[in-house]
This record gives C-alpha cells, sequence and structure tokens, in this order.
C-alpha cells in the first residue's frame, strides 16, 4: 500500500495544471454546494422565525372547533385555568390572549377583507413585538378609543392615512352582522407584506362588545416560548393541564410553513446533486485522460506483477488525494462566505425582495448551516470523488499488458 | 531436479480469428534450460514478442502448454498468473518502462515492494543491483534525468530484484546506441555468468546475436531453425 500512497501523491504532480483544473473544481463545487445549501438552510431559520416571533409563536391555544370554521362562537374563556396554566409551565417567555373574527374593512374609497385582531396591546407587544413595527403613528395606547393599527401593504391599497376612519364588519356570536368605526392609529410593516395586508389590530376589549362576547372570552392564545427546541415537550404539558382546548405547536397550524422548509430543503438538495454530478462528470474527465495517458506504464505495472485490485486502488487513491487537497479549502471558502454573510447579511431586497416579502421572507438573508451538514457535504462529495474513480479505474484495470507494453 | 526451466509445447495463438485471422505462432514447441543466454531472431511480425508475451504468461495461447518449473502456466487464473508473474519471471522492455514518478532506486524496490520483502533485505539488494549494473551513484535520480542505456540498466536490475527464475528480454538494445548496447550486453552477460541467470532476448540486433549462445529463428510464427540445446557454459 506504500508504494501505491507514494506512486499515487506523485502521480498527481505529473501535470500539475491538470491536477489543479479538478482541485480547483472541488473547491468550487464544495464552496457552491455549502453556499446554496446555507442559503436555502438560512432562509427555512429566517422564515420559521419570522412566523413564531411575529405571527403565531410557538403554541397556539383555540376551541377544539374555532379552527374548523373561525366562527366567533367557537370562543374560550381566557380564565384563571388557562392562565394558571400558562404560568406554572416552565419555558413559556410571553403570550398573548386575542379575540378574532374574519371581516371586512371599509373605508370612504375603499374595502378589503381581513381578518381583525382584537389583542391586550401590552401582551400583544411582549408576544409578537407589534409596538417595534410601528412605522408610521403610535401603537395601540390605553387613552384613545377605537383606535386600528393596519399593515402598510394594506393602508397603501386602501389609501389610509393616520386618523383615517374605517369600518370593521364581521359576524358577531349570534351569526348577525355587526360593525364598528375605528380610527387608524398606526402602521405596521413586518417581514411577511402578505401577512400585513391580512391583518389589522384593535383593542380586545373594545372589539369584543362587538362581537357580543364578555371581556374575558378569546379565539386564540398564542404562546411564546424561550427556545425553538422545547415546542414539543411544552404542548405536551399544555395539552395535559388543558385537555378541553386545542393546543397545537406552529408545525400543525402552519404546516404550509413546514412545506416551504421542505421545498427548500428539495431544492437545495437538488442544486448540491447538479452540483456533484458537474464535479462527478468532471473527474471521470480528467482521471480517464490520466489513465489513457499512462495505459503503457500502468500495463507494464500489471505485467510486472502488480496485482489489478492494485491498479484500481491506484487510480482510486490518486482522485481521493485530489479531492483531500480541494476539500479543505472548499469547505473553508465555503465557511468564510456563510459566516460573513450570516454577521452581515445577503441583502437581495433589489432584485427579489418585494416577491420574496410576500411569502413571508426577509429582504436581507443570512445564510447559516449547521456543522453537522458541512460534514454531509464533504462525505459526499468523497463519495461521489469516489465512485466517479471508478470507471476510469476500470479501464485501466482492463489493460491488456501485453498490448499496452508494445503501444 | 530437471534444469528444464520452460517447456513449451505446441504453442499456437491466432489474432483476430473471427475478422482476419494472423497466426502469430504456429506449432511451436522449444525448451530452455537453467542459465541460458539465448536469442529470438526473426523478420518483424515472425512471432518474437508474442511467443515472449507467451512465455512470460502475459498472453495465453489458443491452444499448448508452457510448463514453466513444472507449473503449467495456461492453466492459471488471471490472479495467480500475475503473482507467478512476480515471483518467477523478470521483464525488460525494449522502451525501458519504468514508471517516471519513482527513482532508479525506487524502481527497483518497486517490485519487491509488490513481494512484500522486508525493508532492510529491500534497501541491500537495491543498492547491490544497481551497484552490478554501474548506477550506483544514481540511486536517487528519475528516469528523465537518465540516459536510455542508464534507463535500461535500471530496468535489468529491477528485472532481477524479484529474484526471478528467468528474464524475458524484448529488444532490450532496439533504442540504445552502440556504446550503450555493449555495455548493456556486458552487464547481462555477467549477471548470466555470475548469477547464473536466465536471459531470454527478442532482437533484430546483431550485436545480440553474436553474443547468444544459442539462437532460435521464427518464421511466420513458426521456429526454422534453433543451434539448440546447448550446455550453459558461461559466456
Amino acid at each position: 500500500m506504500k508504494v501505491i500512497i507514494k506512486i499515487a501523491w506523485r502521480n498527481i504532480w505529473r501535470n500539475p495544471v491538470r491536477s489543479l483544473v479538478i482541485i480547483v473544481s472541488i473547491v468550487l463545487g464544495l464552496w457552491a454546494g455549502t453556499f446554496v445549501s446555507a442559503l436555502y438552510y438560512g432562509m427555512g431559520e429566517d422564515r420559521v422565525t419570522i412566523a413564531i416571533e411575529n405571527e403565531i409563536s410557538h403554541i397556539q391555544i383555540h376551541h377544539p372547533e374555532y379552527r374548523k370554521e373561525h366562527k366567533v362562537k367557537y370562543f374560550i374563556s381566557y380564565n384563571d385555568t388557562i392562565q394558571q396554566a400558562l404560568k406554572t409551565t416552565p419555558n413559556i417567555k410571553a403570550w398573548s390572549a386575542r379575540s378574532m373574527a374574519l371581516g371586512m374593512i371599509t373605508s370612504t374609497t375603499n374595502s378589503n377583507g381581513i381578518q381583525v385582531n382584537g389583542v391586550d396591546p401590552a401582551n400583544e407587544d411582549s408576544t409578537t413585538h407589534l409596538g417595534a413595527k410601528i412605522i408610521e403613528g403610535q401603537y395601540l395606547g390605553s387613552g384613545k378609543a377605537n383606535q386600528i393599527i393596519v399593515g402598510q401593504k394594506l393602508a397603501e391599497k386602501m389609501k389610509l392615512k393616520l386618523k383615517s376612519k374605517v369600518v370593521l364588519t364581521f359576524i358577531d356570536k349570534d351569526e348577525n352582522m355587526a360593525a364598528g368605526a375605528f380610527k387608524v392609529a398606526g402602521i405596521f410593516k413586518s417581514d411577511n407584506s402578505s401577512w400585513d395586508d391580512a391583518n389589522v389590530f384593535v383593542k380586545r376589549a373594545e372589539l369584543n362588545p362587538l362581537m357580543g362576547l364578555d371581556s374575558s372570552d378569546v379565539h386564540e392564545v398564542a404562546v411564546l416560548l424561550t427556545t425553538n427546541r422545547l415546542v414539543d415537550t411544552t404542548e405536551a404539558l399544555l395539552k395535559k393541564q388543558l385537555p378541553q382546548y386545542r393546543v397545537e405547536s406552529w408545525m400543525e397550524i402552519a404546516p404550509d410553513i413546514n412545506t416551504i422548509i421542505s421545498v427548500m430543503s428539495s431544492a437545495s438538495v437538488i442544486f448540491v446533486v447538479i452540483i456533484l454530478m458537474a464535479l462527478s462528470f468532471g473527474i471521470i474527465n480528467i482521471m480517464l485522460m490520466a489513465v489513457l495517458e499512462r495505459t503503457r506504464e500502468l500495463g507494464m505495472m500489471i505485467a510486472l506483477g502488480m496485482t489489478r485490485f492494485r491498479v484500481f486502488v491506484l487510480v482510486v487513491t490518486e482522485t481521493f488525494f485530489l479531492v483531500m487537497l480541494g476539500c479543505p479549502v472548499g469547505m473553508l471558502a465555503g465557511f468564510g462566505t456563510i459566516r460573513y454573510l450570516y454577521i452581515h447579511g445577503f441583502d437581495y431586497s433589489a432584485s427579489a425582495g418585494q416577491s420574496m416579502a410576500k411569502l413571508g421572507f426577509k429582504s436581507v438573508l443570512h445564510p447559516d448551516l449547521p456543522l453537522g451538514q458541512y460534514e454531509q457535504i464533504i462525505v459526499l462529495v468523497i463519495i461521489t470523488a469516489l465512485l466517479s474513480a471508478i470507471f476510469p479505474a476500470v479501464k485501466a484495470v482492463r489493460l491488456n499488458p501485453a498490448q499496452t507494453i508494445k503501444s | 531436479m530437471s534444469n528444464i526451466v520452460i517447456d513449451a509445447i505446441n504453442l499456437n495463438k491466432t489474432y483476430n480469428p473471427d475478422t482476419i485471422p494472423v497466426k502469430a505462432i504456429d506449432g511451436v514447441s522449444l525448451q530452455m534450460q537453467r542459465g541460458e543466454f539465448a536469442a529470438l531472431v526473426g523478420p518483424s511480425g515472425s512471432g518474437k514478442t508474442t511467443l515472449l508475451n507467451l512465455l512470460g504468461g502475459l498472453d495465453k495461447p489458443d491452444s499448448g502448454s508452457i510448463l514453466i518449473n513444472g507449473t503449467d502456466i495456461t492453466k492459471l487464473s488471471e490472479n495467480r498468473l500475475v503473482d507467478y508473474r512476480l515471483h518467477n519471471i523478470g521483464f525488460i522492455f525494449q522502451a525501458y518502462n519504468l514508471v517516471p514518478v519513482l527513482t532508479a532506486r525506487e524502481n527497483v524496490e518497486f517490485i519487491m515492494l509488490l513481494q512484500n520483502i522486508g525493508k532492510a533485505e529491500r534497501e541491500q539488494r537495491v543498492a547491490n543491483l544497481l551497484n552490478q549494473v554501474g548506477l550506483g551513484d544514481k540511486m536517487n535520480v528519475r528516469p528523465s534525468q537518465l540516459s536510455g542505456g542508464q534507463q535500461q540498466r535500471v530496468a535489468v536490475a529491477r528485472a532481477l530484484a524479484s529474484k526471478p527464475q528467468f528474464i524475458l528480454a524484448d529488444e532490450p538494445t532496439a533504442n540504445l546506441d552502440s556504446h550503450s548496447a555493449s555495455n548493456l550486453l556486458d552487464i547481462m552477460a555477467m549477471l548470466n555468468k555470475e548469477e547464473n541467470m536466465t536471459f531470454i532476448f527478442s532482437t533484430h540486433d546483431q550485436r545480440v546475436i553474436e553474443r547468444a549462445r544459442r539462437v532460435i529463428t521464427l518464421v511466420d510464427g513458426k521456429v526454422t531453425s534453433d543451434t539448440g540445446l546447448v550446455k550453459t557454459q558461461p559466456a
């Protein structure tokens, strides 16, 4: 084996330009593979973060029927049982109890379908940071009555300004038409423009009477945890304490987000496979050239008594060395790029920012890749390279020494 | 113990049997004794290289058998044959065919590494062999820095390194100038004499033919003349 390693190592430097071409291909392949994977992973993570921190939180509690029909009559009482459970369950950072109705918002010139969210301003802010998203005007205050805050997208569409008057129309608890007039106090902007377009916020204390509900009645309690990792555990604990309610995690509430992440993950895998295929053809091409150039030499080795298996190992070892030279550089380049963009952000707002915001993605991405995925990519590249070496190696093994020596 | 190293019986080999058949070897039988210094001669296409390939186990005859020290190598599997070549047959090729990335020392050592010979023995034998062929001062030089004659002497040392039963040399002087060719022949004659090593050459070179103690002539794949089994008197 020692002699094979020695010959293989020296062989790769016989034609340095050719070896450098393959090493550079490996470096570029790895760099592109890690970068694209990190981009998709980062986008997925960002989407989850946005959804959890701004929209749905980690866990939600509803009336068992509410999520099927979203009718006002399916409310729950935000009573001591729920509050006690939320206070005593560990790892809960904040929660917001909302009364909600699907309805219409009408201005003097326009109308639009929306979801009306009646919230306790302080709790909503600590759960979804809604106050921090106000870009114009102010957050729901305690002083003035009938305030509403709307998303920037909706405000633009309905030509709403601060202090504009709007009427909210919806079906109340008894399934009668109900309406209330509100004045725009603030305009918010989140990272998900579609969500901004579809949600308005008023105080729960003002919405509930319009819906025919008591002040303690709500449709949803959104629960924010201290970490994403404890969703399943906390969900189980809450389910145990609140068996009469429907307790669900964000993955059950918003399966579309999981789907987006799965699609991104698949897209990343497809991209990596394409890169690996390109790398594979490059390696096959170059190693085949290296074998065909040395048929006489390889034939001589077989003639002298080198087994065909050893010849096979020689060609594979040469490929392995080339990969091992390219791998660390490619991984470092990929890691460096990812870390830089993770810290400084990758701003693509100029190209696709608006359309991505509609899907709930930030316009500044922070590519990220768990260490395990770096390892997976290295293993995939090594396996690809070794598999690619098989064809040239088999070609070498099949050489007829009597013919090649004469050639 | 018999002194016969090679006993080839009624060998036949035809190339392209299904398209344009070329009878390369046609019923050749011959025996070689230990310590022979024999030349296979004949015009181009007479079957010299084919016969050497058959004797060296690099090719298989269509019919006939080749007994080397009593073992019929035509019946060995590919792997057994490779192993047999490694331990029993030394090769010297017309184009030297050294491994270009290895030094002279490493080229000679290469075959012993394949044989799994220990380091101390390898080093001693490499030094002895390269000194024997007059290249003791070129041990760490790569083939590209050696002349043709020097490369062929490394090839001789490499052929001897495995302690083979015999050495097959396919036109070993064809690419050498007269001085290098003469020098190489002196070395091989000396090894034949001192080590009783059997050499079988294919050659066109009159200088080789003159030095051979047995000359086998091939024409159209048949042995047309053979100076015969001669006593292996030192050259």
